[in-house]
Parts: structure tokens; C-alpha cells; sequence
């Protein structure tokens, strides 16, 4: 409960902005260098991150508040997050693949990859040891979420645009994907005081 | 024919991740359990050193003479639902709970017996970024706030102010900061009432 | 001849094809804890216990897992080797344990991890997979260890903690921030690179 007073609007806003889990904790970053050449891919890529990521962390704030909490297993929570986390995907493919062919060829064909995206499991071990609420949890989930899709955007966004510069050959593909996410990383810290946390 | 093989293997899967699933955690239980004694003797042990230093009670040594130390200077008393900790010469030592940047911070903080002195501050617990404002459990950090007096404001990092109501600033991590400068303040301005009201 | 193709496997994981340089993999989850030098070197140890213990189980049961779960189990083993070096920490090293906070936990979901598992350990024996799994993560501990100098270094003016750089030093606090940790990445990636590229040409 020591949270109450932050808000919904505050987690959520600071999980998109100023304490985007891709920019400031580096989660989630094999994808986001390996899908962020188009924005097509991007898109796909981040609603289904987003879409898991709340879901995910809401069962997982469940399963560890009914689950792992009573019967004092929190050492094995890696172990549950994680196979909650892969069940859940499995299902979610399962669904997608039979409601509409044409979601799945938009989404599906990420859901696999995401289970092993640091920034899903990373976002529930946070939830857990700042002692969410299961509102702040779902707005927590839902922002992180958002905020990974616009940096993965903007990544895609701009590395199209700069298929034409001239980069030195050596820091080419990885390298200045790096420069750029580190720009990018300090322009979202300039959202930081918009609101007090 | 073809069928059943298919059956077969749902079988072999479900048989194989139940099994895998199983043997998994009972290896991991069996470690935890093993080790559930010194996590716990650790975390004792945690609270003691933190305790001893928020009342500038130096503690140094093996385990067991820093327990040696604690059982002979301090005492639990009551305030209240509260659990405070008091040393033998009268100091009190007050677990408090702020709110930093990322959730709360957990630290006890020392006062003499007429609250007007700090005598130490120690942080158990807090959820603050490494190397910015997970610095306040730093020694230089928690050292600068012995012999203060509270209200005290903070100037920044790097300043060494000798005033006795400052104390220097973590670069980078105003937030966290200032949540330590008001749980110091806010437990100096209230808990003196609550030494009467827990009576 | 045996000896030469362990020698070759670890060459290949540290240097040759050293995952974070060469197939930029797994910079995850680690890259947030490269701030503080010390709590580099211990994720890096857990996570080459972790790499190494992941790709031997792997292995040895690579005959047995139905590929349909393939991916679950990899996890499972994985997670499992992540909670004993959880456990460890906490028993003996208290304090580095709870600095570290949620990092140990993301080692599950690091790609060296199940990259390894996925190219290496599906198809080889069990010790050779040991030594692959061990070697990559040594490499990715090293190139972590490198760039927590850096950051350490010109963001506190310390190195393990001991002040080094004197009072003229004004720290960089960018260095320490999450910015810091891409710039010294990519400068890094830019060097080692550019000596590839320049030994390929000769």
C-alpha cells in the first residue's frame, strides 16, 4: 500500500516515460535490436508485447498473492512467473490462431519470441517486489507495455529513415542502434518531474 | 494406428513435463530447505548490524560477536502497535517506512533519549535504482547524519557541510534524497508524541 | 584431439564468437547492473554457472525432450539453475543479493542462455555443451566487466568501490544512468569492430 498516493496515472504515465523498461532498465533488448528494422515488424511486434505483458502481469500478481505468498514459496517464483508467463502464450496462440487468420499472421507469428523477452518476466519480478496493488499492477503491466511499442517505434521509425546516412562502417546495424537508443533513453528522462513521483 | 501414436505422444509430453516439473522443484526445495537456516541467521543478523550502527554502537566481528554486542546494549520496547529498539544508555532507535522513487524505503533511524540528536541512520530495505539512489545505503552516506539535528535540509553531493541541520545530497537522485530528508524529519517531529501516547 | 576442440569451443565462446561483440545477444537483462563494478563480476559468475548448468542438463536430455515443449524445458532448467544461485546469494553473500534485487531472476530470460541451449546443447554431448555454455557466458561476463569499469569509473570516480579518482574528478552522472550503459556498448562494439575489420583486411 505504500504506493497508494502515486496513482494509477503516475505508474502508469512513469512506465511509458520516465522509467521505460526498455530505455532504463535495458529489458527486452535482443528484440528490440532484431525487430526494429521495419515498422511493420515493429508494430506487430510490440502490440503482442503489450497484450502479454498486462495480461501476464495480472495473473502473475494473482497466482503470487493467492499462490506463492500463502504457502511460502516465494523462492519458486521464478520458476511459476515463468511457466505462467509460457502458458499463457501457448493459449494466446492457440486463441489468436483460431478467432482470425489474419490477426494471427499480424501477431501470432511473434507470440513464440515473446516468452523469452527479458522485459515480460522482468515487469512481473518488479510488480512483486515494489508491492503493487492488482490496480497498479494491471496499469504497471499496460504502460510498461505502451512504453516498450513507442520505443520499438520510434527505433523502427528512425532506422528506416536512415537507411540512406552514411554511418562509419564499423559502427553500422548494432552500433548505432545503440547510439540511438541512448539518445532516445535521455530525451524520455527529460518526462521526468512532469509528474512528481 | 496413426491415432494412437498421436495420443501416445500427448501422453509422453504431458508424463515428461509433469516428471521434469517435479524434479525441478523438489531439487530446489531440497536446497532452499537446506539453507533456510543461515537466509534466516543472515537476515537476523542483517537487522542487528543496522540497529547497532542507527545507535552509533560500533559493531564489528564475526556474527557472533556482533549478536554479543546487540543482546547487550538493546532492548525492544513498545509505543504504541510499534516496535522500537532501545539502547542501554536511553537512545531510541525507530524503524521507518518512506516512500522513494520507485516504492518504499525501509531504514532506522537513531535519536538520543530527548530526540533532539540524531545518532545514526541504517536503510534495510529499498527498491532505488544501483548506483544512484541505491547510494543511501553508501557509509559515507548514512555516516554524515550522526550528531545532526532535525529539521535538516540537504545541500549538494560532494559538499561536506559541517551545519549541523545539512547533509550532502546523492547527484542524480533528488527524489530518493529528499524521501530520506522527510522520513528523518517527519519521525524527529513525531515521535516524541509517541513515546507518551504508547505509556 | 579432443583437447583441441575443447580449446576451440572456449576460444570461440570468449573471443572468436563472443556473443555480445560479435552476435550482439543477451544484453538484456545484465546491461542494467554494469553501473557498480562489483555486482557485474557476481551476475557474471551466476550467470556462467547458469549458462553452464542449463546447456549440460540440456544436453543430456536432448535424446528424451519432445520438441513440441522444447522451449519450456530450457526455461525450466534454466530457472531452476537460477533459483540455487538465488539461494546461494542469499545464504553467503546477503548484501550483494539484495542489491541485485530482481537482475538474478532475469538471467532465466537471458537469449545467451537459451541461444546456447537452442544451437548448441540440442546436438552436442553433454560435457562439450558444459564447456560451451561456460565459455560464452565467460565472454559476455568479460565484455560486462569492461564496460562496469568504464561506468564506474568516469560515473563515480571509483573502481570496486575505492575512490580513485581524486576531488578534481567531477563525476559523470550520465555514465551511471541507463544512457551511459548504451553509449559505452556502442563505443565498444565500434572498436572491437574496427580491429576485425582492420585484422580481415591484412
Amino acid at each position: 500500500m505504500s504506493n497508494e498516493y502515486m496513482g494509477y496515472f503516475a505508474i502508469f504515465f512513469s512506465a511509458i516515460f520516465t522509467q521505460n523498461v526498455l530505455l532504463t532498465y535495458y529489458l527486452g533488448m535482443c528484440p528490440f535490436l532484431g525487430a526494429s528494422r521495419e515498422v511493420k515488424t515493429a508494430a506487430g511486434l510490440g502490440t503482442a508485447v503489450t497484450l502479454v505483458m498486462t495480461c501476464t502481469t495480472v495473473l502473475n500478481y494473482i497466482v503470487y498473492k493467492y499462490l506463492i505468498v500463502p504457502y511460502d514459496l516465494e523462492y519458486l517464483r521464478f520458476i511459476v512467473f515463468i511457466i505462467v508467463i509460457a502458458a499463457f502464450v501457448q493459449v494466446a496462440e492457440i486463441v489468436i490462431e483460431r478467432l482470425s487468420e489474419k490477426l494471427y499472421n499480424a501477431l501470432g507469428i511473434f507470440l513464440p519470441l515473446i516468452t523469452v523477452n527479458c522485459a515480460i518476466l522482468g515487469v512481473s519480478l518488479f510488480m512483486v517486489i515494489r508491492e503493487y496493488t492488482l490496480g497498479l499492477s494491471f496499469f504497471y503491466g499496460l504502460g510498461s507495455g505502451l512504453g516498450w511499442m513507442l520505443a520499438i517505434l520510434a527505433m523502427a521509425g528512425i532506422r528506416q529513415k536512415m537507411t540512406k546516412s552514411r554511418v562509419p562502417g564499423p559502427l553500422a546495424g548494432t552500433g548505432i542502434a545503440l547510439i540511438i537508443a541512448g539518445i532516445m533513453a535521455i530525451a524520455f528522462m527529460g518526462f521526468s518531474g512532469v509528474i512528481k513521483g | 494406428m496413426k491415432k494412437r501414436s498421436k495420443i501416445n505422444e500427448y501422453i509422453y509430453t504431458l508424463a515428461f513435463t509433469v516428471v521434469m516439473t517435479a524434479i525441478c522443484i523438489l531439487g530446489v526445495s531440497f536446497a532452499y530447505q537446506q539453507s533456510k537456516a543461515g537466509i534466516k541467521l543472515n537476515s537476523e543478523l542483517f537487522t542487528k548490524r543496522a540497529v547497532l550502527s542507527a545507535a552509533n554502537i560500533p559493531a564489528e566481528g564475526s556474527p557472533e560477536e556482533i549478536a554479543k554486542t546487540y543482546a547487550e546494549n538493546i532492548t525492544v520496547s513498545k509505543h504504541g502497535d510499534k516496535e522500537w529498539y532501545r539502547t542501554k544508555t536511553g537512545d531510541y532507535v525507530i524503524p521507518v517506512t518512506g516512500t522513494g522513487l520507485w516504492g518504499k524505503i525501509d531504514a532506522v533511524i537513531g535519536f538520543d533519549k530527548t530526540f533532539k540528536t540524531i545518532t545514526g541512520i541504517s536503510f534495510t530495505a529499498n527498491n532505488e535504482t544501483p548506483g544512484l539512489g541505491a547510494r543511501i545505503t553508501e557509509k559515507w552516506f548514512c555516516e554524515q547524519f550522526r550528531d545532526k539535528k532535525s529539521p535538516l535540509s540537504f545541500v549538494a553531493e560532494g559538499t561536506k557541510s559541517d551545519k549541523d541541520n545539512q547533509f550532502d545530497a546523492i547527484t542524480g537522485a533528488t527524489i530518493t534524497t529528499s524521501a530520506v530528508r522527510d522520513m528523518v524529519n517527519k519521525t524527529a517531529k513525531e515521535a516524541p508524541g509517541m513515546v507518551w501516547s504508547g505509556k | 584431439m579432443a583437447q583441441a576442440k575443447t580449446k576451440d569451443i572456449m576460444l570461440d565462446g570468449i573471443f572468436r564468437n563472443n556473443p555480445i561483440l560479435i552476435q550482439v545477444l543477451g544484453i538484456c537483462s545484465t546491461l542494467a547492473v554494469t553501473n557498480v563494478l562489483k555486482n557485474t563480476v557476481v551476475m557474471g559468475v551466476a550467470m556462467i554457472f547458469v549458462c553452464a548448468f542449463s546447456n549440460f542438463f540440456v544436453s543430456l536430455l536432448r535424446k528424451l525432450i519432445p520438441s513440441r515443449i522444447r522451449m519450456m524445458m530450457e526455461i525450466l532448467i534454466a530457472a531452476t539453475g537460477v533459483i540455487l544461485v538465488d539461494i546461494v546469494l542469499k545464504a553467503h553473500l546477503p548484501d550483494v543479493s539484495r542489491q541485485l534485487g530482481p537482475y538474478v531472476g532475469l538471467i532465466i530470460t537471458n537469449c545467451i542462455v537459451m541461444g546456447r541451449c537452442e544451437a548448441f546443447a540440442l546436438s552436442n554431448p553433454p560435457v562439450a555443451s558444459l564447456i560451451d555454455g561456460a565459455s560464452n557466458a565467460t565472454g559476455y561476463a568479460l565484455v560486462l566487466v569492461v564496460i562496469a569499469f568504464i561506468r564506474e569509473l568516469l560515473g563515480s570516480g571509483s573502481v570496486w568501490g575505492v575512490k580513485i579518482l581524486g576531488a578534481w574528478w567531477d563525476n559523470w552522472s550520465i555514465m551511471v544512468m541507463a544512457p551511459g550503459g548504451f553509449f559505452v556498448l556502442a563505443i565498444l562494439l565500434w572498436v572491437v569492430k574496427g580491429l576485425y575489420s582492420r585484422e580481415a583486411e591484412k
